[in-house]
């Protein structure tokens, strides 16, 4: 079945579906625009739908089905490659959560904070590393390998080393021969990017660094914060267990907001959505 | 991104079918998905559970919480539990029937110690009753066929849904639906891999060392082994190469079978056929599975007009002895004789050592080599050329009687087979406990193997009836597994530790010829198996009752899991008649009739019971038996050959426990073969 091209706000847009959402994001005044660049993503080209430069993130817009693999692995690419979170909105906009499922792919990130334990709470932050060196970085962690700097040298540790029942002991030992071919294949880009490697993980006097792997998840859903008003993707309440987790993180407010999945502005968008008409040309 | 590997455990798939499916199957399934993606922890939906658990992780699915744990590439999903069952927001782990001490499945914790003498002497109590009743519902969404049902509505006691007459694995479905286990035990559960992207179906999971051996040398220039102790899952292994096998295999129209399984014991064959069934599906029409023996047999069927005629062993031991008054007639050479070698060892040589190694003359008998006899017992040239004429005169009785050895037998097949090039060979032929073969017998089956690397076997040192000197490359000079082609497997996956290292602690006092072994590791623990002397078989048999009963209680298992097994069919028969009059349905099955789906206690021969595996195992039935008294009537030499080769199936016998082991032994047994278990693994009562 071919998808309905629509226009609207200036846009064509390829089906309904993301016009609709186009909508959404219209009416709540989220700037967004349509695939407005494409990316090589190690030979595989690819387009996404949106880009939201107020949330830094992209929007890749799906029918209300669980993502494919190869979506999945696209996804994946570009979070890794661009530094930015990718979101698939895997749903109609007129819908409320959870009837729309939201997946999450956050990038690789390098934590880094102090080492004194009292600063740690507040002071730490987050740094976006070269590109090649996320995709070194997160090769090596899917393969349970976690690289950091020891006295200036590169030290390479790795996970599972005290494997856990339910697997019997050789599954470790098994593993070996995989990270091995692992390693031999990464060499030459870990002699390619060891200045970048160093850079991005030796930390000021008094600090420390930490890689943060790639983390996919859903559960997410559109919210407006209690505080400042603006429009994020947050953590579905009824997805988690315990309270800390919808909290607006990045509010300016000195209180931080919480984030309502259902506030009147966010009703309104969904119900604005719903009732669009387009014009066919 | 890595690739994972969705597994999960049986407690899971019970509990998955129990949840409620419109509002709830959804969401699991989208949660499963995004763990397919990554189950690495995101500490907002994908959470670590608190310390000591830390390697377990959680996520929410609706109204439920999905538990499970992960170890590339595998993702083992554990179980799923009401979010109000299972609290972890107060971090009360003690609701989280993480407690290890809650015995659900005959788990006990490490260390943990029964009280053999309350399982010994308690008397019938009343049977619990269920903590929660049978419903249809429950029946239907466990997908229970409806002709089980009314069977299973009835049981109101863990007695009666124990012993309730239907299949095992659905009292083991109903029993994970009425008791939540501890989340630490279906760890210990063996993993299933989804078949065919379909959640319904679930295949056995190897672990990466099993895989290996699985998959070992597909392509290599010769024959593949596979070594482990009992329980490493040699077996399994070896059904997994059949899948492998065919996997590569090119398409072929032919519709013959391509690949033989074969072994030596009948039970172990129908019970390879069930899991090859549901390995292969259709694809099981491509394997031929039988006993070594039928294939044989089989050879005449096509060939020869005559079929064989095979004398049995009451036959043999007849003629045997026929032979021996007939060249020694004189009554006190014939006993000197006699003091050396028994009749049953001289059987033994003509039929293991004359026949299978294809000695024509004297002469090439006095140069043999007897190097897979056993090297204990030496034999004059005096001596040898008497064994001689026994067998020419044992030999002379057989033809006039139209009867032959089996060993006879393989060797015209051998023959047979050389005859007939044209014989439609299989591309691959797998062995399992290919120890207990004949010589003679491996040799056909490696002739009816189409190229050497098609060949693959597992086999058990300690479990092996050959001696030491046993070789491969005496039963055909192609045969070595070297060059990477051998495996040994090392986790034990049926007995508790504390079974596997009292059965070996017992073959070790022995001083029985073993091999070189790895360490094992080993995956469940449990009480110590216990030792006990009876005075008189009345004894005996109330004890054995008493102690089915309340093990049958304790670990919750049904009495068609337990076993007893005898040296004997005649200990075995009496011993299933005194149970019956004790109460407990028992039934003794010889070897070719076992039917592990009948409800009754399996009582067994030693022997019959090679590769099978029950959760509670008696040792009993030795009064009267040739294991029970001393082995002063064989020469020195003959006697330690003896002694290690019943030790070897004594202990053959205690490694097909799983959880629970009892070795009854008469207290006036003077034998060296019911000796050597030491106290610091046996619960013992001997002073």
């Amino acid at each position: 079945m071919k998808a309905l091209e629509s226009f609207f706000d200036g846009y064509r847009f390829r089906s309904r579906l993301e016009a609709r959402w186009a909508v959404f994001f219209h009416t709540l005044q989220i700037p967004y625009s349509y695939e407005s660049e494409g990316y090589d993503l190690d030979g595989t080209w690819y387009l996404p739908d949106f880009w939201l430069p107020e949330q830094n993130c992209y929007i890749e817009i799906k029918p209300p089905r669980q993502p494919t693999k190869e979506e999945c692995a696209k996804a994946s690419k570009l979070a890794l490659q661009s530094g930015r979170d990718v979101y698939i909105l895997a749903g109609d906009a007129w819908q409320q959560p959870p009837d729309y499922q939201i997946w999450r792919w956050a990038p690789l990130k390098i934590r880094s904070f102090p080492q004194a334990k009292s600063l740690e709470q507040n002071a730490s932050t987050f740094i976006t590393p070269h590109p090649k060196v996320a995709v070194v970085l997160q090769q090596l962690l899917d393969n349970d390998i976690i690289l950091s700097i020891k006295y200036g040298h590169v030290s390479l540790q790795m996970l599972h080393s005290c494997p856990i029942p339910a697997f019997g002991t050789p599954s470790d030992i098994g593993s070996l021969e995989q990270r091995a071919s692992t390693l031999s294949k990464l060499a030459p880009l870990l002699k390619q990017y060891r200045e970048d490697l160093l850079l991005a993980l030796t930390p000021e006097a008094g600090w420390r660094r930490e890689v943060y792997g790639q983390t996919v998840s859903s559960g997410f859903a559109w919210a407006e914060c209690s505080a400042c008003g603006k429009i994020v993707l947050s953590v579905n309440r009824d997805e988690v267990d315990g309270d800390e987790a919808y909290l607006h993180q990045e509010c300016q407010h000195p209180q931080a907001g919480k984030c309502n999945t259902a506030s009147p502005r966010l009703l309104k968008a969904y119900e604005t959505a719903r009732q669009a008409r387009y014009s066919p040309n | 991104m890595s690739s994972w590997i969705i597994t999960s455990k049986p407690s899971f798939q019970t509990e998955w079918l129990l949840i409620p499916k419109q509002e709830n199957s959804q969401i699991v399934l989208s949660k499963i998905a995004i763990l397919a993606q990554d189950p690495r922890p995101d500490n907002v939906f994908k959470k670590p559970l608190p310390d000591p658990y830390s390697m377990l992780y959680c996520i929410r699915a609706g109204t439920y919480r999905l538990f499970y744990t992960f170890e590339l590439p595998y993702i083992r999903l554990l179980a799923l539990r009401l979010r109000e069952q299972e609290n972890i927001d107060n971090a009360t782990l003690d609701d989280l029937s993480l407690d290890e001490s809650t015995d659900v499945d005959g788990e006990l914790a490490p260390g943990q110690e029964i009280n053999w003498h309350t399982i010994l002497t308690k008397q019938g109590q009343l049977s619990l009753p269920l903590p929660k009743t049978i419903s249809v519902a429950t029946l239907d969404s466990l997908h229970v066929p409806p002709q089980y049902h009314s069977h299973l509505l009835s049981a109101h006691t863990q007695k009666e849904l124990l012993n309730c007459h239907v299949p095992q694995n659905i009292i083991q479905r109903i029993k994970d639906a009425l008791w939540m286990k501890p989340i630490t035990e279906i760890l210990d559960e063996p993993n299933y891999v989804v078949k065919d992207g379909n959640l319904a179906e679930f295949l056995l999971c190897l672990d990466t060392q099993q895989e290996q051996a699985a998959r070992r040398a597909l392509d290599g220039h010769g024959p593949t082994q596979v070594k482990g102790q009992p329980g490493t899952g040699k077996s399994i292994v070896a059904l997994y190469r059949i899948r492998y096998l065919l996997e590569r295999l090119p398409i072929s129209k032919q519709p013959e079978p391509r690949i033989l399984f074969t072994t030596y014991t009948n039970p172990l064959v129908n019970a390879s056929r069930s899991l090859l069934k549901q390995l292969l599906g259709v694809n099981i029409k491509d394997v031929k599975i039988c006993t070594a023996d039928s294939i044989i047999l089989d050879l005449f069927r096509l060939f020869s007009k005559e079929y064989p005629r095979i004398a049995k062993d009451g036959t043999l031991s007849k003629f045997t002895k026929n032979a021996v008054e007939c060249i020694l007639p004189s009554e006190s050479i014939r006993q000197e004789f006699l003091s050396k070698l028994s009749y049953d060892y001289l059987l033994e040589e003509v039929l293991q050592v004359i026949q299978a190694r294809k000695v024509t003359n004297l002469e090439e008998y006095l140069k043999l080599k007897r190097s897979g006899r056993g090297r204990r017992v030496r034999l004059s040239s005096q001596d040898r050329a008497t064994i001689w004429h026994i067998y020419e005169q044992l030999q002379s009785q057989l033809q006039a009687n139209h009867q032959e050895t089996w060993q006879q037998v393989r060797l015209r097949a051998e023959a047979l087979l050389t005859a007939h090039p044209d014989f439609s060979r299989f591309d691959a032929v797998v062995i399992d406990e290919a120890q207990d073969l004949d010589p003679s017998v491996l040799r056909i089956l490696f002739k009816v193997c189409r190229t050497p690397n098609g060949f693959y076997i597992t086999a058990d040192a300690n479990q092996t009836i050959y001696g030491r000197g046993f070789s491969w490359q005496n039963v055909d000079t192609s045969l070595n597994f070297q060059g990477g082609r051998t495996t040994t497997l090392t986790t034990n996956y049926r007995s508790t530790r504390e079974i596997a290292e009292a059965a070996h602690s017992y073959l070790i006092m022995g001083a029985a010829a073993i091999d070189a072994e790895e360490t094992l590791a080993h995956v469940r623990h449990g009480p110590q198996p216990a030792i006990r002397m009876m005075l008189h078989n009345e004894e005996e048999y109330q004890s054995l009752a008493t102690f089915l009963f309340n093990a049958m209680e304790t670990l919750h298992f049904g009495l068609s899991m337990c076993a007893v097994l005898c040296p004997t069919s005649k200990s075995g028969k009496a011993i299933a008649a005194a149970l019956r009059t004790h109460g407990i349905p028992a039934r003794f099955f010889p070897s070719q009739e076992l039917n592990l789906d009948s409800p009754e206690v399996k009582v067994l021969t030693l022997h019959s019971s090679k590769g099978l595996e029950f959760p509670i195992v008696a040792l009993a039935g030795f009064r009267g038996s040739r294991y029970a008294q001393a082995y002063d009537n064989l020469s020195e030499d003959e006697q330690a050959e003896t002694i290690t080769k019943h030790r070897r199936l004594l202990f053959v016998g205690m490694t097909r426990a799983m959880r629970m082991l009892l070795v009854l032994i008469p207290a006036e047994a003077t034998s060296p073969v019911l000796t050597g278990f030491d106290a610091a693994y046996w619960n013992s009562d001997i002073r």
